[in-house]
C-alpha cells in the first residue's frame, strides 16, 4: 500500500513485517525514530518482540548477538559513535556467523562532533565481515530491510542496511509498504543451523589457536565473497514477488557510449541522477553507476560495466585519513586486477551534512572533462582554510 | 523537472515539520509525487526551525536542500526579525505570514506577494491552543490553489484522528475562507544596497590542530527570542515547593519570596516545563505579544 511516511517509520514498519523477536538499541540521533516506533508497536501489542533497554550500543549489539545465538530473529539500529562503540561486537557477530540485521542511520563521526549525514561510520567497520547495503531512497530502504533478513539467514552473515541519516530517515515520501502476508511468503521463519540451547549444550566463540584461526578467517572471507550470489538471487526473488527491482550489487543508468560516469552510494544518487540528466541535455554523455552493495565489494561487476567509458567520478561521503576516497581506491584496485584502464577521479563530498547540489556535480563533471584529476573535496571553503593557514 | 518547493519557518513546537508532512500527504492524495523534510538538526521548543516540501508531477529524485522556494510560510511573525524568510524566494513568489498585523507593517521587501493570516488566532479559537500549522495550510490552499482544501482537511483528519482532527478541520476551513478573501500585497522592492546577511559568528577556529572555540557561557546568548508563551506566576496558589525552579531546563526561575517566583525573561524560552510540573497550578503559560516582550525587557 502506498503511503507518505517518514523514512524512519517506513523502515520500522518494514522491520516489523520481518517479525524480529528481540529488539535492542540505544538512542542516538538520527537513528532514534526507528527504534521508538518499533518500541511503541511492541508496547501496544502490535509486534510480538521483546524490546531490551540497554545502557550502551555495545550492550545493544551484545543483546542481539545473544538473541540470534539462541535462534531467534533480532534487530538493532544505530549511528555514528554508536556504531563505533559496537565495533568490537560487530566483529564477534560476523565471526560467529550470526544473521543479525542492523540499520545504520549514517552520520558523521567525532571529532568535531556533528550529528549530520555522511558515510564515515559505516566505512569504519567495513572490514568486520558484515554485508553492507546502501539505500538510495526510502522505498529501497524498506525493500533492503526485507531482503536483508533473507540474505542474512541464507548466508549466516550479518547485514547492515545503511540509510542516510536525516536525508532519508527524516524525509517524508511515498513508499509502497508490502503486506504482512507477502513478506511472510518471501521470508520464511528463521531456522538456524546451530543455536544455544540448554538442553543441547554447545560452545560458540571458542578460542582459536594459531593453527585454526587463519582458516576460520579465510572461511569468513569466503562466505562474504560468496554472498554476492545470494544477494543477486534474493534480488531476483524480491523482484518476482514484489514487482520492483531493488537491492543487488550495482545498477547502471548510462548511455552505451557514456563519456563520464558518476559512481556513488546512498541518497546522493538522486541528486546525481538529476545532474546527469541535465548534463545529457547539454550534450555531455553522462551516466550513473550505483553501488548498492559495498561489502562484499562487487569489483567484478563494476569493472565489467560500461567497458567503453573512459572516466569515472567516484563521489563518496567518506575518506580514509592518510589515503583518500575508499570507494575510489577499491574501484581502482578492481580495475587494475582486471587489466582495465580508465580514469577514476575521487570526489569527497557531503561530510558532516554538507549539502551536495546539482550545480556542484555538474561543475565537477565540467572540470573533469577539462582535465581536472582530483582528488576533489567538493565545496571546501577556501577562505576559511586560508584564514586558518591550512591551505 | 518542474518541482514546486515550499519552505516553512516556525519555532520548535509550532508544528513546522508536521505542516510540511501534511502538505506532502495532501498533495500525494491528488496524485503528485512529494517529499517533505525538516532542516536537519536538533529541535528545541522555541528555537527557529524550518521545514520543506517538494511537490511534482514526476518522481522526485533531488535530495539537496531547498534554496529557491516558490512559497514561504511563516508560522511566527517574531521570526521576521530573526530570520531572512525571503532568502532565495523565486521572483514573483508568495509569502504567507501568520500574524494579526497588516501586510504593509511587516518588515519585508522583495519581488513577492505577501499575505497575512491570523493563523494562531484562528487556532486559538478552534483548538484552544495557538498552534498555527494546520490553519496556515488552509490559507496556503486558498492562496496558491496548488492543493485542494479537501486534501488538506483529509490529511489533517488522518494525522489527528477524532476530536482533534475535527477541530483542526474547522481551523483549516476558517483560514481557507479568510484567505480566499485576501488580495496579495505587493512588497516594496528590496533595496539593492541592502547589506548581505552578516556572516554567522562562529567559534574561533583552529583547524590546524583541533576545532577550538573561545570560552563562552550561555549568558552571551539570550534565548528570550525563542519564546511565544510566557509563564505567569500566581502567588496566591503557590505553595513554595520550588519544583518550577528545580525543573526549569534553563535555570531561569528564581525565588523572590516564600511563595513568590519569577522567570528571567531574557532567557526564558517559554517551554512550559515549570507550568507542567507545578502541583498547585500556580503557573499558567500565556501567549506573549511582541509589544509585551519588548516592554518586559
Amino acid at each position: 500500500m502506498w503511503t507518505v511516511l517518514e523514512g524512519s517509520v517506513a523502515i520500522a514498519e518494514a522491520v516489523r513485517r520481518c517479525r524480529p523477536r528481540v529488539i535492542s538499541a540505544y538512542p542516538i540521533t538520527p537513528q532514534t525514530h526507528i527504534v521508538e516506533h518499533l518500541a511503541r508497536l511492541a508496547a501496544d501489542g502490535e509486534l510480538d518482540a521483546e524490546v531490551v533497554n540497554v545502557e550502551s550500543e555495545h550492550s545493544a549489539a551484545s543483546v542481539v548477538l545473544g538473541a540470534v545465538a539462541t535462534g531467534v530473529r533480532a534487530y538493532t539500529a544505530t549511528s555514528s559513535q554508536g556504531l563505533l562503540l559496537m565495533a568490537e561486537v560487530l566483529y564477534n557477530i560476523a565471526g560467529l556467523r550470526l544473521p543479525v540485521v542492523l540499520t545504520c542511520a549514517n552520520r558523521a563521526v567525532s571529532s568535531p562532533i556533528n550529528i549530520w549525514n555522511d558515510h564515515q561510520d559505516a566505512m569504519a567497520v567495513r572490514d568486520s565481515g558484515w554485508i553492507q547495503l546502501f539505500a538510495e531512497d526510502n522505498q529501497e530502504a524498506v525493500d533492503l530491510h526485507i531482503q536483508a533478513y533473507r540474505i542474512a539467514e541464507l548466508t549466516r552473515l550479518p547485514v547492515m542496511v545503511n540509510v542516510d541519516g536525516f536525508v532519508l530517515t527524516h524525509a517524508y515520501e511515498p513508499v509502497d509498504l508490502p503486506d504482512q502476508e507477502e513478506v511472510d511468503a518471501f521470508l520464511p521463519p528463521f531456522e538456524p543451523k546451530v543455536r544455544l540451547d540448554p538442553d543441547h549444550p554447545l560452545t560458540l566463540g571458542m578460542l582459536a589457536e594459531p593453527h585454526v584461526y587463519m582458516e576460520a578467517r579465510y572461511a569468513l572471507n569466503e562466505a562474504v565473497l560468496g554472498s554476492k550470489e545470494v544477494i543477486l538471487q534474493v534480488q531476483r526473488e524480491f523482484q518476482e514477488r514484489f514487482g520492483r527491482s531493488s537491492g543487488g550489487l550495482i545498477s547502471v543508468d548510462a548511455p552505451e557510449d557514456a563519456e563520464i560516469v558518476f559512481v556513488a552510494m546512498g541518497s546522493v544518487l538522486g541528486t546525481i541522477r538529476e545532474a546527469a540528466e541535465s548534463l545529457r541535455h547539454r550534450g555531455i554523455r553522462a551516466g550513473v553507476l550505483k553501488v548498492t552493495c559495498f561489502r562484499p565489494f562487487p569489483g567484478e561487476a563494476i569493472a565489467s560495466a560500461l567497458r567503453g567509458t573512459p572516466r569515472f567520478i567516484v563521489l563518496e561521503k567518506a575518506l580514509s585519513m592518510g589515503s583518500g576516497g575508499i570507494l575510489a581506491n577499491e574501484m581502482r584496485a578492481a580495475f587494475y586486477e582486471r587489466d582495465r584502464r580508465a580514469e577514476i577521479i575521487s570526489v569527497i563530498a557531503g561530510l558532516g551534512g554538507r549539502d551536495v547540489t546539482v550545480a556542484q556535480i555538474e561543475e565537477v563533471a565540467q572540470a573533469v572533462l577539462q582535465g581536472e584529476r582530483g582528488p576533489v573535496f567538493l565545496g571546501l571553503d577556501q577562505r576559511l582554510l586560508a584564514r586558518e593557514g591550512t591551505s | 523537472m518542474s518541482i514546486h518547493e515550499v519552505r516553512i519557518h516556525g519555532r520548535g513546537g509550532q508544528g513546522a515539520v508536521t505542516a510540511a508532512e501534511l502538505l506532502a500527504v495532501a498533495a500525494f492524495q491528488e496524485g503528485f509525487w512529494v517529499q517533505a523534510f525538516p532542516a536537519f538538526g536538533a529541535e528545541r521548543t522555541g528555537a527557529p526551525v524550518a521545514a520543506f516540501a517538494r511537490i511534482s508531477r514526476e518522481r522526485i529524485k533531488l535530495r539537496s536542500q531547498v534554496y529557491t522556494p516558490d512559497v514561504v510560510l511563516v508560522l511566527d511573525d517574531t521570526l521576521l526579525h530573526a530570520v531572512d524568510v525571503m532568502s532565495g524566494l523565486k521572483p514573483g513568489g508568495v509569502v504567507i505570514v501568520n500574524t494579526t498585523g497588516t501586510p504593509r507593517d511587516l518588515p519585508l521587501s522583495g519581488d513577492a506577494l505577501l499575505y497575512s493570516v491570523p493563523a494562531s488566532e484562528i487556532a486559538e479559537a478552534f483548538l484552544g491552543k495557538p498552534i498555527p500549522n494546520t490553519a496556515i495550510l488552509g490559507a496556503y490552499a486558498a492562496i496558491t490553489g496548488k492543493v485542494k482544501l479537501e486534501s488538506i482537511v483529509e490529511a489533517v483528519k488522518r494525522r489527528f484522528p477524532g476530536k482533534a482532527g475535527e477541530l483542526n478541520r474547522q481551523a483549516v476551513e476558517e483560514a481557507y475562507r479568510r484567505a480566499s478573501e485576501l488580495e496579495g500585497y505587493r512588497l516594496p522592492p528590496r533595496a539593492t544596497d541592502e547589506a548581505p546577511a552578516p556572516v554567522r559568528p562562529g567559534p574561533a577556529l583552529v583547524l590546524t590542530e583541533a576545532l577550538v572555540g573561545s570560552p563562552a557561557t550561555s549568558l552571551a546568548y539570550p534565548t528570550a527570542g525563542w519564546r511565544t508563551l510566557v509563564p505567569v506566576f500566581d502567588a496566591g496558589k503557590c505553595t513554595g515547593c520550588m519544583l518550577c525552579m528545580v525543573y526549569c531546563p534553563d535555570g531561569v526561575v528564581s525565588q523572590v519570596g516564600p511563595r513568590e517566583f519569577v522567570a528571567d525573561l531574557d532567557f526564558c524560552k517559554g517551554c512550559g516545563v515549570c507550568a507542567a510540573v507545578c502541583p498547585s497550578d500556580a503557573i499558567v503559560m500565556v501567549r506573549e505579544t511582541h509589544r509585551q516582550r519588548t516592554a518586559a525587557r
